[in-house]
């Protein structure tokens, strides 16, 4: 088996880099063509990155574990993102829009020329490098446990890891967005239909059909069935706490809201919309399901992180099959690893290095600080966090409460991206004080695991953050003239455009 | 603000209330695949639908 698991693993690279380099033949000079495809990217190609770029090793092994573990309840929870994706249909063209007319490349950049204020782009990058490199890092762990769990440990969770951070650098330099974003249209293609292949095989071979699975479900797992469930997991506490930073995933994630700004047309921006929600429908019911079938079939487990790769180990799944489902999780995996890295190593380019350190840097020695030294360093850490991350146990340390935990973080941003399109009276001053604070408090009490009145850290962190951002920007001056410009140009595209 | 945005907002947070309403409320006692399971894939394709529903009257801009 570890030959094949090798050789499959090989196959993949091989396709993936000749995409990657097939795509840099396309690749033009400048910091908007590397990191944004020069905004002239198609609608099946922008629904596809999006779709796996947001899809990751969370799905397949950490929803499937959740799944696993507490049931029902991940459904919901993943639905509840989801369902967030309205926000892209209010926002969505809002970004579209202005990032064309003021040349922006990051939400921070957007941000920072709104709000007349370096220290609010600088912050926001800050909070998604504090947040996302854990996120990041759990893309890493994911591979390292399925190559693991797939070759029963003859290949170790160090080189399934070495493995994911490897790729994610090459194709986020090989052309930049244009790589990722065909690579990720590949990926999410295998991603899908591997995963339905390969649960179609588990249920009809493990239970006979989708009738006897679910009457097995009803009557060997009815606790699962049920939030709360019969273990208390799922109470409204957890479910808001872990599913509120989920909700804002579309604001909040750099990597995702930088896509925003990618399609070449109205067209094309409606494909991407609506081709991730079938996508998104689709992925999320076939992890859920897979987690309850590896219930059924492999109870017991003690790292439910594990479910995924010990089903895919058993006699009823072909062999075959097995490493082609391997490959689209990796493919899931590593698709958001190079998007991450792409992205924040172009916050760090604009954001910090442009914006403060060096402003008179030419456009080409931007584009090489990104590629040569900020992708690597980003690799680096996130590396070294999985790699102290994975001998963790515990729910705190499960791929899912793990994502939700970076994502919560990185909701502190959302009422300054929110104010920004909406409230010509936020200042600079709200925006940086409801960042750091919220950020702190969720920070704080993720550290120590402190719930007061039993809410989540995103809960309190939202609370404080907003409350403060409306009562210190109700006492400072606000960028007026700036704000009218913004708004006054959306206001009337937007009318053109016929969007809400 | 047109007056179509607040009422896609309201459906918004419409269906987010029925999202911990209806599996904590009304489905809490009913452990089968019948309940929650099969609520929250209907309720995500009201919210689907809803969404193309808003972005398919959009219109190109020059």
């Amino acid at each position: 088996m570890t030959f094949w698991v090798w050789l499959s693993v090989c196959i993949y690279i091989a396709l993936g880099m000749a995409i990657a380099i097939v795509a840099r033949r396309h690749l033009r000079a400048g910091m908007n063509e590397f990191f944004l495809g020069g905004r002239r990217v198609g609608g099946f190609v922008s629904a596809m990155t999006y779709a796996a770029t947001t899809y990751s090793a969370f799905m397949m092994i950490g929803l499937a574990g959740l799944t696993y573990k507490s049931g029902v309840g991940a459904l919901g929870f993943e639905f509840t993102y989801l369902c967030g994706l309205f926000l892209v249909a209010f926002f969505g063209p809002r970004f579209w829009l202005v990032g064309r007319k003021f040349d922006y490349l990051t939400h921070a950049e957007l941000l920072a020329d709104r709000y007349q204020s370096r220290a609010v782009g600088v912050t926001a990058c800050a909070l998604c490098f504090i947040f996302l490199v854990p996120y990041a890092a759990i893309q890493i762990m994911g591979i390292g446990y399925l190559v693991a769990g797939l070759s029963n440990g003859a290949i170790t969770l160090m080189a399934g890891m070495i493995i994911a951070i490897v790729l994610g650098i090459a194709w986020s330099n090989i052309a930049g967005l244009r790589s990722v974003a065909w690579t990720d249209a590949f990926q999410a293609v295998v991603m899908v239909c591997t995963s339905l292949a390969v649960l179609l095989v588990v249920v009809q071979s493990g239970f006979g059909g989708f009738g006897n699975f679910f009457a097995r479900m009803n009557s060997d797992i009815p606790d699962l069935l049920t939030v709360p469930t019969g273990q208390g997991l799922w109470d409204v506490n957890m479910f808001i706490g872990l599913a509120l930073p989920w909700l804002f995933f579309s604001l909040s994630n750099p990597q995702v809201t930088q896509r925003l700004f990618i399609p070449k047309s109205v067209t094309a921006f409606k494909q991407m919309i609506g081709g991730f929600l079938i996508f998104g429908f689709i992925y999320t019911l076939i992890s859920v399901l897979w987690g309850f079938a590896a219930r059924l079939l492999v109870p017991g487990l003690e790292n439910a992180d594990m479910a995924t790769p010990t089903l895919l180990a058993m006699p009823i799944v072909p062999a075959a099959l097995a490493l082609v489902v391997m490959i689209g999780i990796m493919a899931a995996a590593i698709s958001t690893i190079d998007s991450i890295l792409l992205t924040l190593s172009s916050m760090w380019a604009r954001d910090v290095h442009k914006s403060v350190i060096n402003p008179g840097i030419s456009g080409e020695r931007e584009l090489a600080i990104s590629r040569k030294c900020v992708i690597p360093i980003i690799a680096l850490v996130s590396f070294v966090f999985a790699w102290w991350a994975s001998g963790k146990t515990g729910l705190a340390f499960m791929i899912a409460p793990l994502s939700s935990a970076a994502s919560a973080g990185l909701l502190m941003v959302v009422p300054t991206i929110i104010a920004a399109f909406f409230w010509k009276r936020a200042t600079a001053a709200g925006a940086l004080s409801s960042m750091i604070v919220g950020a702190i408090i969720v920070l704080v009490l993720q550290v120590t695991n402190f719930r007061p009145l039993g809410l989540w850290p995103a809960v309190w962190g939202i609370i404080a953050c907003v409350i403060l951002f409306i009562a210190v920007s109700l006492v400072t001056r606000p960028p007026l003239e700036k704000a009218n410009e913004f708004m006054g140009y959306l206001h009337g595209e937007l009318q053109k455009g016929n969007f809400v | 603000m047109r007056r179509s945005f607040w009422v896609w907002l309201g459906w918004f947070i419409f269906l987010l209330v029925l999202d911990l309403v209806i599996p904590w409320v009304v489905l809490s006692s009913a452990p089968k695949t019948s309940g929650a399971l099969l609520f929250w894939p209907v309720w995500a394709l009201v919210a689907i639908i809803s969404c193309f529903m808003l972005f398919l009257k959009w219109k190109e801009v020059d």
